[in-house]
């Protein structure tokens, strides 16, 4: 059986407290431990904060949706904003000691050390992260 | 709304800065404006206690990247204490243990201070 959660928000990043509550809502559901929720909420506040900042650009009139789905012990994350796209693998990797005193540039790549399986669609407007979950 | 917050408390030769809460692109600029107004003030021997800090995110993160050049230059420092475990990860997956003391307690950051002044 599969189960589904959706929010929509506002371009705004005041709405990251929804987010938080969002996260411990699925967590609760799916019985996930603590450093899973810690994961989960991660990738999903970085891919959120991508979608407001540099997706919609804080524009009010566009939206945020974030869409769960839970079923066997896979849990699918998507969040898509209505920007222009990006190119996920044109982020440089912020390990590395040129890019380590950069204020950006580790939102992307946290949600794929943190996620199981990140996959990029709508030309980056849609980002999916999975997760095995263990509980 | 995130819940943050952030007392600050002037301790022998450091400022202390506790962080509480998230961390994260809505509550970041609050630290920045905190850090920016110590920067200005010149008390640049900061030390923050992150013992009742629950999260960080990479705006969280990228504060400490943007001041961390301008204290340095006036002979200061940030030192990172009492992270929890699931915080000091994302410190160290980004590779911060190479740029920052980050200490299990405030006493050894003061030591830090001591020995480098």
């Amino acid at each position: 059986m599969t189960n589904t959660f959706s929010i929509s928000l506002d371009s705004d990043l005041q709405e990251m407290g929804r987010v938080t509550e969002f996260v411990h809502r699925i967590s609760a559901h799916i019985g996930c431990d603590e450093e899973q929720e810690h994961h989960i909420m991660l990738a999903l506040t970085e891919a959120v904060t991508n979608a407001v900042v540099h997706g919609n650009k804080y524009d009010r009139s566009k939206e945020v949706v974030i869409h769960a789905e839970y079923g066997g012990d896979i849990l699918v994350l998507t969040v898509q904003d209505e920007g222009d796209g990006f190119d996920p693998d044109s982020i440089p990797d912020p390990r590395k000691s040129e890019n380590l005193l950069k204020p950006g540039g580790r939102g992307v790549w946290l949600i794929r050390e943190y996620a199981d399986e990140v996959n990029f669609h709508d030309k980056g407007r849609c980002v999916e992260m999975r997760f095995h979950v263990k509980s | 709304m995130s819940t943050f917050d952030i007392r600050t408390r002037s301790k022998s030769d450091a400022i202390v800065l506790e962080i509480y809460g998230e961390l994260d692109a809505h509550t970041a600029p609050r630290l920045e404006k905190e850090l920016k107004k110590l920067i200005d003030e010149k008390f640049v021997n900061i030390i923050v206690n992150g013992s009742s800090l629950d999260y960080i995110s990479s705006a969280g993160l990228g504060v400490f990247m943007a001041y961390i050049e301008d204290i340095r230059l006036q002979k200061g420092d940030i030192k990172i204490t009492n992270l929890k475990p699931k915080v000091f990860n994302v410190f160290d997956l980004l590779g911060f243990p190479t740029l920052y003391d980050i200490l299990d307690s405030e006493e050894e950051a003061h030591s830090r201070f001591k020995s480098s002044s």
